[in-house]
């Protein structure tokens, strides 16, 4: 199997305005994104973002109003989808009803006119990859949720196809499921070191399975990078927000300091050291993410708040605290031989300067 | 809802060749054997005969003629009152099969079969046996003299008794899917049973009961045997387009007369269009979320049920002298069972017999395969002419077919395209009066079908050939299958546009009968019908026997809904 690159260059889809609104409907904005042999790529965003128009121009069913699409170094923009080197597993997985399961998996390849041994081998093989092995037989409607899911990306695999792509593959499953598929699809995709793109709204999802997450908002890449630097460095107060939670606070920059660190008042006092990535002046205003589990409610600390909401999640205790009026969320990880704080007790929120990212 | 046309359209026709050509056939065909047709009958309603230039005097003198008001109005008149009677006695049967519990539901569904899969006369006939001036019933049984079936009244009951089945079976499709949880948060709110009925039943169902009225409405004002039959001196246009065109070789008079009733058909078509789109929120609630507790409360159940019964047993009744009838010796007269007119009728219409099964044979198929590519072509592709295509093939829901008939022997007795004594121009008409309900069956399993199905076999490499027969076709084969079996069926009972096409090559079954009830040769007439409705019972039971052998099971219901 040859894992291809996709380049999509100034990628754009416009819907024309419908009578009476007057306004165009930017779809997908001027996307460019590279995308390397054997990478895993979430295009990650709330509905209406465009990612699955972009996954579905990619594999030919929507037009494109302007750019271009690049496999493997050609562009495939002009080709019809059953010409392209792309395989979809679709989010109602499109199992063909009428067919059985080696039959809906053996489709591609007999349309390839491959010889009925060697589509017989690489069937066979790809059932044992995806764990269906005995399965061959069987109607579609004789599946399990799981199951189906499995024969949907089984007969995209065996079409050996230079990208794979998925539109929300796993949002049809119960959540049990969908953790075990989202590893499950994970693995199966490094041990073939195949190309991929994957839709999906699910944050969770995409941090567990990308190299690289792509987030999307009003058509347009909001950021691009690993999960990691998604995570802990959002460019954006919709970044921060749309992965993980977040608390976001707003101060002013009072000194930048030759280190790159920077002093930045917030609420009654001034924080010092704070690392930034980003050039600030001294008199900028600044936003400060902090995420929830970085941070601890104790009896001494750096501000002082009130207990608005206490709540044993399992695993963490959720607070939620009032900061001089702003609301702070913190999450303190196995609260069971921690001393818990009640509503309305008053006590001070404790963290790192080095968890606190400056936008 | 997600845009149901498949994105692989994008492609667009002009890189795909066969997709073209089918998309040129099929505008090609509606131009030709829809449009053409209805153009010729306006332009022969407004061409003065004699000078052939353009004239509105055909209007000027029906408007003037006491007749053709006569007739406008009777047809009116006639259709408001089926349609309503129809409506009822339908939305009785449909409420007694979905909400009441019933020992007789068998019965009840083959009572709503029978006069769907019979000629449309044959309930006529029976009614002047049963309740004629020499009636088996009216004056055997009651001793009345001179009772007078014909005119409106026995239009009323018979063409009740011919659409109500229609009616009942739509109305079974949205009671069907009708939520239950609705009605139980009524009843949880304190409303008694009949509240219920009345303030959540029938509100929601009140633009699927107007739009049952416009169908029965449209199928009384269309029908043309059973006002030839038992009009009397109760005039109907449907009729009149016949009696003129082809009785008074006033073809100027007919096509104006056409034009009219086309007129009224397309105008209640579109104002039932209008009324179906408002009662989507009906049929989205999906199905039900649970089945419905049938009523077992007996001041309900027995009076329901009794009426059904009534109304079976009058409906079996109809269908059992109509046999009868075929075997009496002297109609009206001499009622000795005897063969005579089975015998005459084998010695002189078996011509006819072995027509009508060829061209319903070779109608059926053509006809079903049409459908579902243009059903294809529409609920699929993206190309233009769609909306055209979507249109005109529906058209024909609201061309009578005497209006059809008519406009087929104007368009195809002349060159270039000369069709009339052929067998093919009855073929023709078959295939292009039974589309809308083929396309419109094809369209409803079409969209049942996720269309990211086809996309995935696409995405696999098929190209739109290999992915309309691969997978499209097989996934619509029980819809393609039932419209088949429906096809051939409408195909052999069909008379109103089919009687202007017989020749002395081609003579149908249907056409046979007539010309008989025309002769007062009533017995001949009831042969004729018996030998085909055995026809059709034998065929339609071979080929479900067949179908279900093969695992699939049809029933004329898929077709209604």
């Amino acid at each position: 199997m040859k894992a291809k690159g996709v380049k999509i260059e100034h990628l754009s889809k416009i819907y024309p305005h419908k009578r009476g609104s007057g306004k165009d409907v930017y779809a997908v904005d001027d996307i460019s994104l590279e995308i390397q042999p054997g990478e895993f790529i979430t295009l990650l965003g709330p509905s209406g973002c465009g990612k699955t128009t972009t996954l579905r121009m990619i594999a030919g069913f929507e037009k494109p109003t302007s750019g271009d699409i690049l496999l493997g170094g050609q562009s495939i923009k002009d080709l019809t989808p059953d010409r392209r080197d792309t395989a979809m597993v679709f989010q109602t997985y499109a199992l063909f009803p009428n067919l059985n399961v080696y039959d809906n998996i053996s489709y591609g390849l007999k349309i390839k006119k491959l010889s009925s041994e060697e589509i017989r081998k690489k069937v066979l093989g790809i059932l044992e990859l995806t764990g269906l092995t005995g399965l061959e037989d069987r109607h579609t409607n004789e599946l399990s949720g799981g199951q189906q899911q499995r024969v949907a990306l089984a007969r995209a695999l065996v079409m050996e196809p230079g990208v794979l792509l998925f539109d929300e593959p796993l949002s049809n499953l119960d959540a049990k499921l969908r953790v075990q598929m989202r590893t499950e699809i994970r693995k199966i995709q490094r041990t073939v070191g195949i190309t991929a793109i994957y839709v999906t709204h699910d944050q969770a999802e995409a941090m567990s399975m990308s190299d690289r997450i792509v987030i999307l908002k009003d058509g347009k890449i909001s950021q691009m990078g690993t999960p990691k630097e998604v995570y802990y460095s959002p460019e954006s107060e919709f970044s921060a927000n749309f992965i993980g939670t977040a608390n976001i606070l707003h101060g002013t920059v009072q000194t930048v300091h030759p280190d790159g660190t920077l002093s930045v008042a917030l609420l009654d006092t001034v924080l010092e050291h704070v690392p930034c990535q980003r050039p600030h002046q001294s008199g900028d205003a600044c936003t400060l993410v902090i995420r929830p589990e970085a941070c601890s409610v104790r009896e001494d600390g750096l501000f002082q708040a009130e207990v608005s909401l206490s709540t044993f999640m399992g695993s963490y205790q959720l607070y939620e605290l009032d900061l001089l009026g702003s609301r702070f969320t913190v999450h303190e990880n196995n609260p069971k031989t921690k001393r818990i704080y009640q509503v309305g007790e008053t006590t001070h929120l404790a963290l790192d300067i080095r968890d606190i990212h400056v936008i | 809802m997600k845009d149901q046309s498949n994105p692989l359209i994008r492609k667009g026709p002009l890189q795909d060749p066969v997709l073209l050509f089918s998309i040129v056939c099929v505008i090609a065909l509606l131009l030709l054997f829809v449009l053409l047709p209805l153009f010729s009958i306006m332009q022969g309603s407004f061409l003065d005969p004699k000078s052939g230039s353009l004239s509105l005097s055909a209007y000027l003198n029906l408007f003037q003629s006491n007749n053709f008001r006569t007739a406008f109005g009777n047809t009116l008149r006639l259709g408001i009152t089926v349609g309503f009677t129809s409506t009822v006695v339908g939305f009785l049967f449909a409420y007694v099969r979905q909400c009441v519990k019933s020992p007789f539901k068998k019965l009840f569904s083959v009572i709503e079969i029978m006069p769907i899969i019979s000629p449309p006369f044959v309930l006529a006939l029976s009614a002047i046996t049963l309740l004629g001036r020499r009636g088996l019933i009216t004056y055997r049984l009651l001793g009345i003299k001179d009772f007078d079936i014909y005119g409106f009244k026995g239009l009323v009951v018979v063409q009740t008794m011919v659409f109500f089945p229609i009616a009942a079976m739509t109305l079974d499709g949205l009671l069907e899917n009708f939520d239950v949880s609705m009605e139980e948060a009524a009843r949880n709110l304190g409303a008694s049973r009949l509240k219920v009925f009345t303030s959540v039943m029938l509100p929601m169902l009140a633009s699927g009961l107007a739009n049952v009225f416009l169908l029965s409405f449209i199928e009384s004002v269309t029908d043309f045997s059973n006002p030839m039959i038992l009009g009397g001196g109760y005039k109907t246009l449907a009729s009149q387009i016949y009696i003129q065109a082809i009785g008074n070789y006033d073809t100027q008079t007919g096509t104006a007369i056409a034009a009219i009733l086309l007129l009224v058909t397309v105008a209640v078509f579109v104002v039932q269009k209008a009324v179906l789109d408002k009662r989507s929120y009906v049929t989205l609630t999906g199905k039900a979320s649970r089945t419905r507790e049938l009523i077992d409360d007996k001041h309900i159940m027995i009076p329901l049920n009794l009426l059904c019964l009534l109304i079976s047993f009058w409906v079996l009744l109809f269908y059992v002298f109509l046999v009868l009838s075929a075997f009496f010796k002297t109609w009206g007269a001499d009622y000795t069972l005897v063969m005579k007119n089975f015998n005459y009728v084998f010695q002189y219409s078996m011509k006819p017999v072995k027509d009508t099964l060829l061209i319903a044979i070779l109608a059926a198929p053509i006809g079903g395969i049409l459908s579902m590519v243009v059903a294809y072509l529409v609920v699929r592709k993206r190309f233009i002419g769609r909306r055209f295509v979507e249109y005109v093939s529906m058209l024909g829901m609201a061309v009578p077919g005497t209006v059809f008939g008519l406009g087929y022997i104007l368009t195809f007795n002349t060159k270039p395209l000369v069709l009339t004594n052929t067998l093919w121009i009855l073929v023709i008409v078959l295939v292009m009066t039974r589309l809308p309900v083929g396309v419109r069956s094809g369209m409803s399993a079409l969209r049942q079908i996720d269309p990211s199905i086809e996309e995935a076999a696409t995405d696999l490499g098929a190209t739109t050939t290999k992915v309309f027969s691969s997978i499209t076709l097989p996934l619509i084969r029980p819809a393609f299958y039932t419209g088949l079996v429906f096809s051939f069926v409408k195909s052999m009972t069909a008379i109103s546009a089919v009687i202007f096409l017989v020749s002395a090559n081609y003579n149908l079954l249907t056409v046979r009968v007539m010309q008989h009830v025309d002769k007062g040769q009533f017995g001949y007439a009831a042969a004729l019908s018996v030998i085909l409705m055995v026809i059709v019972f034998v065929v339609v039971g071979i080929m479900n026997l067949i179908l279900s052998r093969m695992g699939h099971s049809t029933s004329s219901k898929n077709l209604f809904q």
